[in-house]
């Protein structure tokens, strides 16, 4: 429905978006996924024609549309602001873009939008009375009421809709929870495109491990069937082939065991989460977090011994 | 698309550039060429020296009376617990809407040395306003919210915990308002000082009316021009080498108030949605109100009572009510009226247009923006007098602009109201392009956005979702420059055509020649009408707030 081929966008001298390549298929739901900055905000932008690429090619429906005004793309978005027109009422907002159609019909359809965001009883409602969760909903049928091709959003979202949908956000649980397929974004290009499942545990770079599981990145080079970060002697569980050259271990918090192991470390913090208890330990200078059950409380400036029990080489 | 636009852009400019640029570059030359009267006899003739002291001192007094009763009126207005504080802030701001002129006609009821209210109360010459003093206070009273309004926006803004953090530290409230609110505010209201200052030695009226009269006569720059001017042609070459003049005291104090706005900026002003805490008054409240009363009594209600009283008198101080009808169905007065309201509204509808296109330009182009923020600017700042004589020496017959050594292009303006209105747009065009750029930096872009992707063209989306959200200072523009224009004066004197007026200079004339009461009337009729509109505005606000 959607597929970008090596889409380059740059701001004076500054590249924002390198090489982008991604396809949508009809009914899905991608997640641009990424710190602030790393242009998935621009990307959606020259999906929706709001700005344009400076080189590589945009489809929508299997028909390029790099030079076509955002009007004719037949889109719906969602924005982060929301824009709701701030002098029409919640049904005139949500009836404008049938009304640019030429649409009969439209107080029904106007009030079959609103009924899916449940908003019917305040269609005559001026948006200054609308609180912000309010206002998101009349975005989001604004955004739906015309059926578009492709749904477009920034906006925190809560449910999966019928429609192709490519939906921004930097919340990685979100991501995970709805999307069918994740692009992480990392300065301008994507790191790695997959399912939610299959991103979160083949991660194929050290800052997808980092950004989607919040797993531990240590630097350093491995040593026989060791890892050495700064000094400091890790061993590496037996399933993970000692690739030699590699540059840096990823540890998810949950795969470090704090109470087995040869190797010691310093205690720097301990949190206390509920369910678990978060532990903060030193590598040479590096901080790296273990989770250990609830139970476990060492104090800070406490050596204590940690096994790795499952790892990814980079 | 865009090249179109950029072009159009382009060539507004260059238009605007031609009637505000080239105008005064013709001042320069023809005034440096030094036909009548060489520059150096005239700017060393003592009556020339004596208009230039006159022209300084009442200004430097006009502003020193703003300052000193604006800024605590500011801090009055905007932070006390003052009772009636919304009438009070609605009284002092009147100048805004009703001309300098009107507030001399009604001193000159007041305190002229013979015949004024004041003085047949306490004694023949008691008061008299004929004098540079009697000039810098009615302008200062006349330039007052030129203070009080910008010093009260800033003590609206000021982030409240920065008083809070004083107040922790161990300031009382009375200290805390003085060392942050008050210290923030000085800037606002010492560059809105410098504005009086050029508002005072820019403006005609108040100074001819008072010190033409005067024994012996005290005339400013503008009178002196004006009085040039009215020689006839050979006349107009003096009146250059005086603008001239004019146009550099303007500049001198133009460059100052920059200086000075730029040692006192302060970036901590913030956001909205802020709730300072009023400074409760306790004991002192009553005779501060009784204080501020007698300030609006005297500064505002005063003189505009005086010109309804002058409205109902007779020559011989009997009362009657005949002048009304008599003067507001002549047929002089109702030609006027109709002039000033069509020159009024058209103005009004140029400035608003002209204001929101460049303001779209300047949200484009940063270059061209800065351009044409300065076209528009430099004319505001500029004395009117200066601008108008100019235009008039611009567009005379004399000159021709020759191409290509063969065809000559006269621009046949003088003595049209085609070059009074451009005159007036190019004066006022600052209240356009001001108010719709305020406007436009509030409007999100993804409010366009959204209607860009709803199925909206460009040109749609910026009337469906920009235009509606900029309606109340595209409003404010309009009202504003048609009400400055409908009774403008200064620019109005020098080029109207031959046996036109309009109201201003109806009123003007009437009041130094023929018949001041007749003056009154049509004076008093604009004041009525000013309130009115006022009112009704006021009155619709609340009707709306309280709708929602």
């Amino acid at each position: 429905m959607v597929r970008l081929e090596q889409v380059h966008k740059a701001y004076g001298k500054t590249a924002v978006v390198k090489g982008l390549s991604l396809e949508v298929a009809a009914g899905q739901m991608l997640a641009l996924l990424g710190p602030s900055g790393c242009g998935k905000t621009t990307s959606l932008r020259m999906i929706a024609g709001l700005e344009r690429a400076d080189a590589g090619k945009i489809f929508i429906d299997g028909r390029e549309v790099n030079a076509l005004p955002p009007e004719a793309r037949g889109l719906g978005m969602v924005f982060q602001s929301y824009a709701v027109w701030p002098h029409k009422s919640v049904a005139a907002n949500v009836a404008y873009p049938l009304q640019l159609k030429g649409e009969r019909d439209l107080a029904a359809k106007v009030k079959q939008a609103l009924s899916w965001v449940r908003l019917e009883a305040l269609a005559d409602r001026m948006p200054h009375a609308l609180s912000g969760g309010q206002l998101q909903r009349v975005a989001l049928a604004r955004a739906l009421v015309a059926s578009p091709k492709v749904l477009l959003e920034i906006a925190a979202l809560r449910a999966r809709l019928g429609t192709t949908m490519i939906y921004v956000t930097h919340d990685q649980g979100e991501a995970l929870a709805l999307a069918d397929q994740v692009a992480v974004m990392n300065r301008g290009v994507i790191e790695q495109l997959a399912p939610p499942r299959e991103l979160y545990e083949r991660p194929k770079t050290p800052f997808v491990a980092a950004f989607v599981g919040g797993a531990n990145v240590l630097p350093g080079a491995v040593d026989g069937a060791d890892f050495l970060s700064a000094g400091v002697r890790l061993r590496l569980p037996a399933e993970v082939v000692p690739l030699q050259g590699a540059q840096s271990l990823v540890i998810r918090p949950e795969a470090l065991v704090v109470g087995e192991g040869e190797t010691q470390l310093t205690v720097v913090a301990s949190l206390f989460l509920g369910h678990a208890t978060e532990v903060r330990l030193d590598v040479a200078g590096t901080m790296i977090r273990a989770l250990a059950p609830a139970a476990v409380r060492p104090q800070p400036g406490e050596r204590v011994s940690v096994r790795i029990s499952r790892a990814q080489l980079f | 698309m865009n090249r179109l636009l950029l072009a159009g852009a382009v060539l507004l400019i260059v238009l605007l550039a031609a009637f505000t640029v080239v105008p005064i570059v013709v001042l320069l030359v023809r005034a440096g060429a030094g036909e009548g009267d060489s520059l150096r006899t005239l700017w060393s003739d003592p009556d020339t020296l004596h208009a230039l002291v006159n022209t300084v001192v009442s200004s430097l007094g006009a502003a020193a009376i703003s300052f000193g009763f604006g800024l605590p009126l500011a801090v009055v207005l905007e932070r006390t617990d003052l009772p009636g504080r919304r009438f009070f802030r609605a009284a002092f701001t009147l100048p805004t809407a009703i001309p300098p002129y009107i507030w001399a006609m009604g001193w000159i009821a007041l305190a002229n040395p013979r015949a004024g209210l004041l003085n047949r109360l306490l004694g023949a010459g008691t008061f008299n306003i004929y004098t540079v003093t009697g000039i810098a206070f009615v302008l200062g009273g006349a330039g007052l919210p030129l203070v009080m309004l910008p010093a009260a926006a800033v003590l609206a803004r000021i982030d409240p915990s920065l008083e809070e953090a004083a107040r922790v530290f161990g300031a009382g409230p009375l200290r805390t308002l003085l060392t942050v609110p008050v210290r923030l505010a000085l800037p606002a209201a010492a560059s809105g000082a410098a504005l009086v200052f050029l508002f005072a030695a820019a403006s005609f009226g108040v100074p001819y009316m008072l010190g033409v009269a005067a024994s012996p006569p005290t005339p400013t720059l503008t009178a002196q021009i004006f009085r040039a001017h009215q020689m006839g042609p050979g006349g107009l070459w003096n009146a250059t080498a005086l603008s001239l003049l004019l146009l550099m005291v303007a500049v001198v104090v133009l460059g100052l108030s920059r200086l000075l706005g730029r040692a006192g900026r302060t970036p901590l002003l913030s956001g909205k949605g802020l709730k300072h805490r009023e400074l409760q008054l306790g004991p002192a409240r009553a005779p501060l109100t009784v204080a501020t009363a007698l300030l609006a009594l005297g500064l505002i209600v005063a003189p505009l009572g005086a010109v309804a009283v002058a409205s109902l008198t007779t020559p011989a101080g009997h009362f009657t009510v005949a002048h009304w009808g008599q003067v507001l169905t002549e047929k002089s007065t109702l030609q006027a009226a109709a002039n000033s309201l069509w020159l009024g509204l058209s103005c009004a509808v140029i400035v608003t247009v002209l204001g929101l296109l460049l303001a779209l330009v300047r949200r484009r182009s940063v270059l061209l923006g800065r351009v044409s923020e300065l076209l528009a600017a430099w004319p505001y700042a500029m004395p009117g007098t200066v601008l108008a004589i100019a235009l008039l020496v611009s567009f005379s017959r004399d000159l021709r602009f020759v191409f290509f050594e063969r065809f000559a292009l006269v621009l046949a303006l003088f003595n049209t109201f085609a070059l009074l209105l451009i005159a007036w747009v190019a004066k006022h065009l600052a209240f356009g392009t001001r108010n719709a750029a305020e406007g436009l930096a509030r409007v999100d872009h993804s409010l366009a956005e959204a209607a860009r992707v709803c199925g909206a063209g460009p040109l749609r989306a910026f009337f469906h979702a920009v235009l509606p959200q900029l309606r109340a200072p595209l409003q404010a523009a309009f009202t504003l420059t048609f009400l400055t224009c409908a009774t403008e004066l200064t620019l109005a004197v020098l080029m109207m055509p031959p046996k036109q007026n309009v109201l201003g200079t109806l009123v003007f004339e009437l009041q130094s020649y023929t018949n001041p009461a007749a003056a009154a009337v049509i004076a008093c009729a604009f004041v009525l009408f000013v309130l009115a509109v006022l009112g009704l505005r006021a009155l619709y606000e609340s009707r709306k707030a309280e709708a929602t």
